[in-house]
């Protein structure tokens, strides 16, 4: 089971719910993952529109843990105003901090992350932040009180998958808190990685809602997420250079 | 429609654009009303400051004041 800020979770496969090319299409989706939490934005109504329409309509959300982002937000006050717009929905104690310092990379602003997590986590809120595969601001951010560290695995939306493992598996070692690969995830195989490699769990939205069928490509998730970590408790073998034989090398029959 | 109020425009900056208030805009449960939105799925901020949904009714909006009003979207 998943454990953050005292809340325990089956599934350790968490979903964005941005991007998907319908309602019905993201709401199938959400059901496929078999996901308990969702994530999702905070945006400014279009009050000018003759009818409004709620994105999330198609989806129970009582029926999930709610992960709001403070994307948008390029400053820790911006961070923290979001977050507590979020909060003041009352559908939700968690946040996912997300400040981002390059328009191009979509990379993380550490210091700026660091800010906004020491005011939300004053604040009472659960806080995972996204952040960068950089072990010493996890460190930083865990000291804080952060309820998990979500570092990328490569640029949001990219699905470049795992492009440092080594520096995931020094954060995934060091850590307490969980830890959940958060962004640049592409495929199953990359997920499963991810939980090989010892994460706790794996977020992700592009990677599916982007899918040519998002509905199978949520399920892939579903069963890749659950195989990387049956395989990571399981303990693979060690890699060796030269073969060894699987069969017995002794009693061959030969005529 | 613009109304006046003591020979004053009533008029507040909504979600980053001026916005006319109806003459019987008075709270922000009116505005609300005057929006036709859905309470229940949204998030309002006057002048910096979330306001409770419980004190719609009873929280005044006055021109010039600056309201923002948020609702949950999709994102990652």
């Amino acid at each position: 089971m998943l454990e953050i800020g005292g809340k325990t979770f089956a599934s350790r496969l968490l979903l964005g719910t941005g991007k998907y090319p319908d309602a019905e299409t993201q709401q199938q989706a959400v059901e496929a993952s078999e996901t308990n939490i969702l994530t999702f934005s905070v945006r400014r109504l279009d009050v000018f529109a003759k009818e409004q329409t709620n994105p999330l309509a198609a989806l129970d959300l009582s029926r999930y843990d709610l992960l709001p982002n403070t994307a948008g937000a390029k400053t820790a006050e911006e961070a923290v105003r979001l977050a507590r717009l979020a909060r003041a929905s009352g559908m939700c104690d968690m946040v996912k901090v997300e400040v981002i310092g390059c328009d191009k990379t979509l990379l993380p602003d550490p210091i700026e992350t660091l800010r906004a997590a020491e005011e939300l986590i004053k604040d009472g809120f659960i806080v995972l932040p996204y952040t960068s595969d950089d072990l010493l601001l996890a460190r930083r951010l865990e000291e804080l009180g952060c309820h998990a560290i979500m570092p990328a695995a490569s640029p949001i939306g990219s699905g470049q998958g795992i492009l440092n493992p080594l520096a995931l598996s020094f954060i995934i070692e060091q850590m307490t808190v969980p830890v959940i690969v958060d962004a640049g995830i592409g495929s199953p195989a990359d997920a499963a990685y991810a939980m090989e490699l010892g994460a706790d769990g794996v977020l992700l939205n592009s990677a599916v809602a982007h899918a040519t069928d998002p509905v199978k490509m949520a399920q892939a998730m579903k069963l890749a997420v659950e195989a990387g970590r049956l395989g990571f408790e399981a303990g693979r073998i060690e890699k060796k250079r030269y073969a060894t034989a699987s069969s017995p090398t002794t009693g061959i029959s030969r005529p | 429609m613009q109304t006046t109020r003591g020979g004053e425009y009533m008029q507040i900056r909504l979600n980053g654009k001026d916005y006319p208030l109806a003459e019987q805009t008075k709270t922000l449960h009116d505005l609300i009303q005057q929006l036709n939105i859905d309470e229940e799925v949204v998030i309002i901020e006057q002048n910096h400051q979330i306001i409770d949904r419980s004190r719609y009714m009873d929280t005044n909006v006055q021109s010039g004041d600056v309201v923002e009003i948020v609702h949950f979207v999709g994102g990652g």
